[in-house]
Parts: C-alpha cells; structure tokens; sequence
C-alpha cells in the first residue's frame, strides 16, 4: 500500500491535462442535463406525481438514460491507467520504484474513482433546481449518488482489470465495455425470464434493480455487496496481472 | 538445466497466479449467496416510505398458513414499483407470503385466467393504461379480498399519497379474520332486489359492494324470521329505496339493531301515494329518530343554476359535499360533483345526544315544497317557494355517530354510526351504470366504507408526504437553458483554458531551453 499517493496525485493531474477528460464530462453533462429535463417536461405533462415517484426517483432510477453514458464512460476513464503505460514503457520505471504493487493499483484506481465522482458533481444542481420548486429529500438524494457511486466504482474497476489485462488502450476500453454491457444485459433478464433460478440471479446483479431501490432511499446490503465484490475481484486481478510483469 | 529451473518457476506463479484469481471468485460467489441470504434493507426516506409499522409486522410474523398476494399492476404502473418494494420488506417478516405479480399486459394468458377465476373487470384509461377493478388480490384459501388501485392512495391536498402498506395490512387481516363483513338490505317493502338490474334495481350497487369485499344479502321482512334473526351478523344494515310502509315490528327489529350498535344506511326520499294525493307515511320515524334525525315530508327543488342538471325543473341537482371523514378523500382531489334526484330535506332532532354532520346540502336558493302534489296538478309552471316551504340551504344527508350504553354497566361502549340521505337516487342502479353520476356513487362508497370501518386498521398512520415538484414553464426553461446549455459549456470552457493555459507554459518553455542548449 506503501507510496500511493504520489501515484494517486499524478494520475489524477495528468487525467485532468488531456483533453480527454473535458471532453467526456461535456458529453456526459450534455446527456444527464437532457435526460433531466426530459424526465421533468414528462412529469409537468403527467401533472401528479406519487410520494415516491418524483423527479429525483425518476432520475437515479426511472430511466436507462441514466446507465448508457456509464457503460461508455467508464471504459474511456479506465482504458489507459495500465495499457498506455505498457504501450509507452513507462510501466518498467513505474515497477523499479519501491511502491507496492498494490499502491500502484489503488493509487491509479482511486484516481479514475475521484475522477468519475467530479464527473458527477454537478448534476447536485440538478438537486438544488428540483429543490427549489418543491420537496427533496436530500436522504433519498444521498441514497440515490451512493447507489451510482457503487455502480460505477464496479465499473471502474472492471475498466481498470482490462487495462491491466491489454496492451492496447482501444482493447481495453472494448474489452471493458463488452464485460460492462454484459452484466447490464444480464440484469434484464429479470424482465423477461419466468420464474425460477435464472431469473433471480438477474434480479440480484441487476442494476436496474439496485437503482430503483437507492433512487427511492432503500438501501439494500445486497446490492452493497455485489458492488464490493465487483471491485475487489477485479482489482485482486489487476493486482495479480502487474505483479506478473515484475522481473522474477 | 538454467532454462528449466526458469520455466518452471514461471509454471509455478503461473499457476499460483491463476489459482489465486480463482480462489478470490469463489470467495466473491460465496460472500454474495450469504449476503442474499442475510440481508438488510435501511429506509432512507424521511418519512420511513417502505419501513414496516409494527402493527404491520405483528399481522404478519406470526402466520400460520400461507397467504397468496397477487399483483395485478400492469409494469409502468406507477405504484408497480411502490407494491413491489413494499412486498419485499413484507417478504423479510414472513416466508408465508407468496407474492406473484401478473402484469395485464405482457402474461395475457396468467391474467384472463385470474380475471375468469375473480370476475375481474379491465378497462383502459385515456392515456392507454390498462386498469382493473383489482390491482392487488389477497388470498388465504377460498377467502379473497380485492384491491383496487384507487384505493392504494390516497387523494389530498398535497397530492397522492401511497396507502399500499394501510391497505395490504387490512387485506390480510380481513383473510385471516375469514368472513367478509356482511352488508344486508332489507325486502319486503317495495324495495328493489339485490338480484334487479336496470336503472332502478340493487343489482349494480351488489356487484360493486362484492368487489369491495362486503358480503352482500338480503334481509327477509321482520314477519317472516322464525329462531335467529340474521339481522345479528350484519355490519351494515342498508334500507334501500322502499316504496311501502315499514310494518310496526321492522321498525322495532331496525332501532332495536340501532340501539344496540349496529350501523345503518337509510336512503329513501318522497314517495307518493297511488293516489298521487300525498306521500307514502313509510312509518320509520321512530327509527330516524334513534339515529338522531327527522326526514320532512317535502320535495326539494333546486333554484341555483349552476346546481341545477339541465332539464326539470331542479328536481335533480348537484348537492354540495360537507366536511367529514368520509367525504375527506372525495374533497381532497378538488371534489366531486354528488348528483341526487327527488330529495327530501332532513332535519337534526334537538333532543339528540350523539353526533350530526350534514353530508349534502342544497343552495340558499333551493327550497323543499311542502305540498309538492298542489304544484305537480300543473308542472307547466317552474316550482316557487311558498309561506309554508323551507327554504335553503338544505341538508338531505347525514352522518350520524351515537355512543351506545352498554347495558349492566356503567361505562359506554362502542359508537354505532349511520347515514341517512333523503334520496333513493344514491341505491339505483342507473346512478351505477351512468358516468354522469361517478361522484354519487363514490360519495355511497365510501358512505360504506366508513359504516363498515374496521378499527383495527385504523392503528397504521399514514405516512408524511413531501410537497411534490410544481413543474412551471419557468422551471422547464430553467431546467433546459442551466442544465443543458450552461453546465456542459462551463465543463467544455473550463477543459479549453487548462488546454491553452498548458500550451502556453509549454510554449514559454521552450525557448528558454533552446536558449540553453545555444551556449552550451
């Protein structure tokens, strides 16, 4: 764990210096701003909403506007933490340093992970908009950010195992976002398969299913789990692949 | 032999590597099947939405049989999602719920099946929602209990609140308590039956109370009971548009069931005689006056325009809906317009302990005509109040809540409760089949349902609601020109000054090692 920092601070300064980054939080604040007035010109058209079905429910849970950018997102966040280095030689250098394989793996982990949480920062004024027309209950709000903090922390780091695992920042990213459509899919299962085994292992990985429960203040220990499974796997297998390119 | 003891080596962390990665998955899968298995759910809404009340959870640890609750809800409904999050916390209390949901529209086949086994009605809204008369059906054996969606919220002021976890409760006591609460009409007096359909029999009003989960039957004249009187079992006792005069004896059995607690709905108006002379003297005074009331022997008539239907002469009019809990729901939604039909006026009896609100009442422009058979010699002319005539306003229904003594001893037992509305008009079935008169019959309903309140359901409060979003034309613009416009073009305008400020640096540096490189 020892020297993680440094690498944290780097990662995260040279994530911010490229254009890339800006870029992606354009798109993505494009999209998540449409998406929002979408949601909040259907309920103006729908005239009531529930107790539990406003605009704050709607969006954390209500819609797939709100996964798609991550599905995308996420592999382009991760996509160079490892390939490019390995691409570039850097890697070499960066394993001569006395940092523990598992600093270098978090720093650059926890540095995507900050990155992706920037990324959603400003839709709080989404929040403070919906806030100021009428009730929120900033739990449920709270509910709802921890909930897709969960998701993409999963995300990322099934982004950064592909990284690890290629030498091309391209296959990385495809690789990433193949694995993360195909858990997202899986969950869809629970819509469309009968009753029985299957259907409930879809219920139980299904993002959808998680949302709709931390768009509406449940916080279910389930999905909490499921989500530090999906980091911790992945990132012991990042950890694993690095450790394999020390000299024996 | 160095090449070997290499690869071997590399075998060895190849495979510990691999054995490593396969064990954290097998660890992860492991974790995951204890974690489905015990779980928590924290409710982080204020007002604890999906936290169960413990009258819930009493109802519920305890069940000795299993209790099938089936959804009915089509899945963009938008209580689907509340039903569902709610059955998973009634799920962690108690493994004997069996929980399916069947949406309308997607399992045609699941659905025509229950619609045939419950007689369930499915109609489509404006907006192409599918509806039925049972969102929800909770089943313990041959005892059903149906919901419907309207009454899984409830209409305020402040908007739709969800009641799912007051109505699932109630559902499955009313399973497991076994006998729906019965509603018996009485016969043998010129009222319409129960099995009469059309616009003036009972047959429509039945099928709605069955649906409402009330066993509904009739009551044979006082005359005809020979041992028990089934009267007993009833927990609302309903006169319905009679037509004759109640015998002596009826008029003993129905304030006798009065005086002893028993609930009752009186809906009966002026009823001329064969003569067309005067009206029928239907006898039930001395009943009226145990639930605290008087109905005058006279014809109302409304005046007021913008009460009046078009057509007649005001005979049939819109009443307006008083405060009282059984008319809160109606009101909170902006209200609902009561249509009646040939009304008589009602009067409190000053000598009345209990308690009257007036439900309905007419305008200070209506009057009630005392000799309504002078005038109907010749209708030609519009109907104009006399010396003799009340005038408005007027009330033709009350609510009535009395404390009934109990007897041999000294403290006061239950409150037995009644409503007496002027007009037969709320029992037709015409009311029933017509849309026009949707706020009468709601307006009957829940006359009944607050008749046949059980209390044990009355312990779940309803649950604090926030205001919801008022979406403006302002906030729309707000919405579109902040959110899509300006943040996103901060983000980009924020991503090109790093890029030139880093540019520039760049640029600044250059020269000086080139300079540098120069004089070396």
């Amino acid at each position: 764990m020892r020297g993680w920092w440094p690498i944290f601070k780097r990662e995260l300064l040279s994530y911010y210096v490229t254009p890339l980054a800006w870029v992606v939080m354009t798109s993505f604040l494009v999209l998540q701003g449409m998406h929002f007035y979408v949601l909040v010109a259907q309920l103006a058209a729908q005239g009531s909403q529930g107790a539990d079905a406003g605009p704050v429910q709607s969006f954390f849970g209500g819609t797939v506007l709100l996964y798609l950018p991550l599905l995308f997102v996420c592999p382009v966040l991760t996509m160079r933490l490892f390939a490019e280095e390995r691409r570039s030689g850097t890697i070499e250098a960066l394993l001569t340093t006395p940092v523990h394989v598992l600093g270098v793996v978090l720093g650059k982990y926890l540095a995507v992970l900050v990155a992706y949480v920037v990324m959603w920062l400003p839709t709080v004024l989404y929040m403070a908009l919906v806030a100021r027309h009428g009730d929120v209950q900033w739990p449920v709000v709270g509910a709802g950010y921890l909930g897709m903090f969960a998701v993409g922390a999963g995300y990322l780091a099934v982004g950064t195992m592909t990284s690890a695992l290629t030498r091309s920042q391209l296959a990385a990213a495809i690789t990433s976002a193949m694995a993360i459509i195909g858990l997202f899919m899986l969950g869809i299962g629970a819509f469309i398969l009968p009753d029985g085994p299957g259907r409930e292992l879809c219920a139980y990985v299904s993002v959808w299913g998680q949302m709709n429960d931390f768009s509406r203040g449940i916080i279910d220990t389930r999905r909490l789990v499921l989500d530090a499974t999906l980091v911790v796997v992945p990132l012991f297998i990042t950890v694993r692949a690095v450790e394999s390119w020390r000299a024996p | 032999m160095s090449t070997g003891s290499k690869s071997a080596k590399f075998d060895r962390r190849s495979w510990g590597a691999a054995g490593g990665i396969a064990a954290a998955v097998v660890i992860g899968v492991f974790v995951n099947v204890l974690a489905s298995r015990h779980y928590q759910r924290f409710d982080w809404t204020e007002a604890g939405l999906y936290t169960l009340h413990p009258t819930t959870i009493e109802t519920i640890k305890d069940l000795s049989e299993p209790i099938e609750i089936t959804v009915l809800l089509a899945t963009g409904d938008p209580l689907e999602l509340t039903v569902r999050h709610l059955l998973v916390a009634y799920g962690a209390k108690s493994t004997r719920l069996v929980v399916r949901f069947v949406d309308p529209e997607r399992e045609t086949a699941a659905f025509l099946a229950l619609q045939q086994k419950h007689s369930i009605t499915l109609g489509r809204t404006d907006s192409g929602q599918l509806v039925s008369d049972a969102a929800i059906v909770v089943s313990r054996g041959s005892h059903h209990h149906f919901i419907a969606s309207d009454g899984l919220v409830a209409i305020t002021e402040r908007g739709a609140r969800p009641r799912v976890e007051l109505v699932l409760t109630a559902a499955i006591r009313r399973v497991l308590a076994g006998e729906a609460p019965q509603v018996c009409f009485t016969s043998g007096h010129g009222e319409p039956s129960l099995e009469q359909g059309g616009a003036t029999g009972l047959l429509a009003l039945g099928g709605r109370l069955e649906k409402n989960n009330y066993a509904v039957r009739t009551l044979p004249p006082a005359h005809t009971i020979r041992g028990d009187d089934p009267i007993r079992s009833c927990r609302v006792v309903v006169i319905a548009a009679p037509t004759r005069a109640l015998p002596v004896t009826e008029v003993e059995r129905l304030s006798g069931f009065a005086r002893s607690g028993g609930n009752m709905l009186v809906a009966l108006g002026p009823v001329p005689n064969p003569s067309d002379a005067g009206y029928v003297k239907m006898g039930v005074g001395p009943l009226l006056a145990v639930l605290g009331v008087r109905m005058n022997r006279d014809f109302v008539f409304e005046r007021d325009e913008s009460r009046r239907v078009a057509g007649g002469f005001g005979e049939t009019f819109i009443a307006q809906l008083g405060r009282h809990r059984l008319s809160e729901s109606l009101l909170a939604g902006g209200g609902v317009d009561v249509r009646i039909s040939v009304a008589s006026s009602i009067e409190k009896l000053p000598t009345f302990e209990g308690k009257v609100d007036p439900l309905l009442t007419t305008s200070e422009s209506s009057f009630a005509m005392a000799d309504f058979f002078a005038w109907a010699k010749d209708p030609s002319q519009s109907p104009e109040p006399e010396a003799s005539d009340r005038r408005g306003p007027l009330t033709i229904a009350i609510a009535s809540e009395r404390v009934v003594a109990q007897e041999g001893k000294a403290t006061k037992g239950p409150s037995a409760r009644a409503v007496v509305i002027g007009s037969p008009s709320v029992a037709y079935g015409g009311t029933w089949q017509d849309p026009q008169w949707r706020g009468t019959t709601l307006f009957t309903e829940s006359a009944l349902s607050w008749l046949t309140a059980a209390p044990m359901v009355l312990d779940i409060p309803a649950k604090r609601t926030h205001a919801p979003l008022t979406v403006t034309h302002d906030l729309l613009r707000q919405v579109l020109l902040l959110l899509v416009c300006v943040v996103p073009l901060s983000m980009l305008l924020i991503g090109v000054a790093v890029r030139s400020r880093r540019t520039k640096t760049k640029g600044a540096r250059r020269p000086t090692t080139a300079t540098k490189g120069d004089s070396k």
